[in-house]
């Protein structure tokens, strides 16, 4: 049975400041109808160019963007509309991390803290069993425990993503939304996280959304790959069918865009030199 | 062949730390040379120490760097201000903070050129105007005339181009170029950097993490690990035949969209404890600063 189910889900918002000028404020399309279904432990990579919506639909079907049209079910309940309140509920469930981690952590909380904070913010535990959750969560992610004790820039990038899927994790989430999470790191971090992700979500059952431009990284991790352009599913399938034979134009260009490890002097020139 | 940039056993330390240990390489002209390692290993101490911006907190301990056969390892700043930009100029990372985001790009590129080849304004505009088509912006009018932020990521990082190729330096050090681009704009600006290095016979020390990358751009490569050199050669033997296991490692920890989840292995951590263990007798050998 799907975990989640987005239909014809659409995103409507106003134009950026810089259109002020010609007018009113226009509402841009960002999302223009789109469908796929997720089942409980499964994962999906979600690809594009910049700008093709990725960030955009992980916030819509999290509900921090208002869908202008369609439907998103999760666990067999209508949540488009929910209000508020029910959302908080919803958030237990649902987990973005997003791809700089530095922002989203506060700078001024110890790792500590910032990892206890969504367990007070759902349920009453005592300090003690705060301390073995924590404890555990970093475990989790293959960080010392005494790493509760530092602050976010006595960190590096990858501990610092490590924490932040730690904290996704806190409240066993049924579906976690990964947006970019490995661009800004080097590859052998990029590796390990790779390697950290995979191992949850076997152990856990986690179903995991995976946004990345670059399809490399979604084939270590997904199971399917869904190919976003300006805002609509140009294609869809197993990471395995798409990768060794993408239907569409843009999957192939996205495909070839992609520099492997081979050498290859001919590679660049296959591009004209205008964009 | 003659080296544009001739590095040899550099040692830098940062607050009594090694942070680059006997460090050698060399750029020939026309050549683009990788330097790849992950994150920490002192690829952009190498590429600050040959522009002459290291942090304050920065030694040179001792070795030689030499460009176009003239050592620059101790000029003054003033000999330094005048290499840069003529001689050697830079591709940022990160376009956003290396372009002034107060000004129109216009403004910031006749800045340049009136600055290194005294130009007055109007000729400064058109030579502008010239450049703008040579990294294939399209409507270059309009570009002129926005502020950086009105420019997406690849536009801004075509701006840095042509400031950098603008002055016809004979090295250019391109520190992650194309890091913060998604694939497709990445392709464009390394095949712009390729084109306009080859038709200039430009060195370029090319610094970043994406073997990939290296691969598709480079005919020589170094790769650097906690500040040592630990392999070096054409681009061809350190792909086909890598003669340490860290470059192996790299290979394999680097994901491939043609092959199957399982071929993923991150770098083994007893190959990571060897590697800080020789890191530390290496220290020992030649002391703490
Ligand atoms: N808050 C907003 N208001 C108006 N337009 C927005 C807003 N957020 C995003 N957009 C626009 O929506 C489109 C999709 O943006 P989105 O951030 O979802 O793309 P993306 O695929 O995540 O790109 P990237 O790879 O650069 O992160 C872009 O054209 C963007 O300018
Ligand atoms: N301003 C600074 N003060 C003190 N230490 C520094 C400073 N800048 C860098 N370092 C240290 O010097 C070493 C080399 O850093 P460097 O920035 O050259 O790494 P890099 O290879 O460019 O890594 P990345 O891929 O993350 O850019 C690291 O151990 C780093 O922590
Ligand atoms: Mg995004
Ligand atoms: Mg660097």
């Amino acid at each position: 049975m799907a975990l989640l189910e987005v239909q014809g889900l659409k995103l409507a918002l106003r134009g950026h400041s810089s259109g002020l000028r010609f007018g009113r404020a226009r509402r841009i399309e960002i999302l223009k109808g789109i469908d796929f279904t997720l089942d409980a432990g499964e994962s999906l990579g979600i690809v594009g160019e910049s700008g093709s919506g990725k960030t955009s639909l992980g916030r819509t079907i999290i509900r921090l963007h208002e869908p202008s049209a369609g439907s998103v079910r999760f666990a067999d309940r209508e949540i488009t509309h929910l209000n508020a309140s029910a959302l908080r509920g919803l958030r237990k469930d649902m987990q973005m991390i997003f791809q700089d981690p530095m922002s989203s952590l506060n700078p001024r909380r110890r790792i500590g803290p910032i990892l206890a904070q969504p367990l007070h913010a759902f349920d009453r535990r005592t300090k003690a069993e705060t301390v073995q959750r924590v404890a555990q969560l970093l475990d989790l992610v293959a960080l010392p425990r005494s790493f509760a004790a530092r602050y976010p820039h006595e960190l590096s990038g990858g501990q610092r993503q490590r924490v932040g899927i730690a904290r996704a994790l806190a409240l066993e989430p049924k579906l976690v939304i990964a947006d970019e999470i490995v661009s800004g790191l080097d590859v052998s971090t990029q590796a390990q996280i790779l390697a950290l992700l995979r191992s949850l979500k076997e152990r856990l059952g986690l179903a995991l959304i995976f946004i990345s431009h670059d399809l490399s990284v979604v084939r270590v991790l997904c199971d399917r790959v869904l190919v976003l352009l300006a805002g609509e599913v140009v294609e869809q399938g197993p990471c395995e069918e798409v990768f060794r034979k993408p239907r569409h134009p843009y999957t192939r260009e996205l495909l070839e865009a992609i520099p492997l490890p081979d050498v290859d002097p001919d590679w660049l020139d296959a591009v004209a030199v205008d964009p | 062949m003659n080296d544009m940039l001739a590095i040899e056993a550099l040692r830098i330390t940062i607050a009594g730390r090694n942070v680059l240990r006997d460090v050698s390489l060399a750029v020939p002209q026309g050549h683009v040379h990788g330097l790849v390692g992950e994150s920490g290993a002192g690829k952009t101490m190498v590429a600050r120490a040959v522009l002459g911006i290291l942090p304050a907190a920065a030694r040179v301990i001792s070795g030689h760097i030499a460009f176009d056969g003239a050592e620059i390892t101790h000029m003054s700043e003033r000999e330094r201000r005048a290499l840069l930009g003529r001689g050697i100029a830079l591709i940022p990372q990160d376009p956003m903070t290396a372009l002034n985001p107060a000004f129109r790009i216009e403004h910031q590129i006749v800045d340049v050129l009136r600055h290194h080849f005294g130009l007055g304004r109007t000729a400064a505009r058109a030579q502008a105007l010239e450049l703008m088509h040579q990294v294939h912006i399209r409507a270059p009018e309009r570009v002129l005339r926005q502020f950086p932020h009105e420019l997406s990521g690849g536009m801004r990082q075509r701006v840095l181009i042509a400031i950098a190729f603008a002055c016809r330096p004979k090295l250019i050090i391109a520190d992650e170029p194309s890091t913060a681009l998604d694939v497709t704009v990445q392709r464009q600006v390394l095949r712009l950097i390729k084109h306009l290095q080859a038709r200039e016979n430009t060195a370029v020390l090319f610094v970043t993490h994406n073997l990939g990358v290296v691969a598709k751009i480079c005919d020589t490569m170094t790769v650097l690990h906690a500040g040592r050199v630990v392999e070096e050669g054409s681009v061809e033997a350190c792909f086909e035949r890598p003669a340490h296991a860290y470059t192996r490692a790299l290979m394999a920890a680097t994901p491939r969209y043609d092959q199957p989840a399982a071929a993923l292995a991150p770098v083994p951590e007893a190959l990571s404890r060897d590697l800080a263990d020789e890191a530390t007798a290496w220290d020992a050998r030649h002391g703490a600063a």
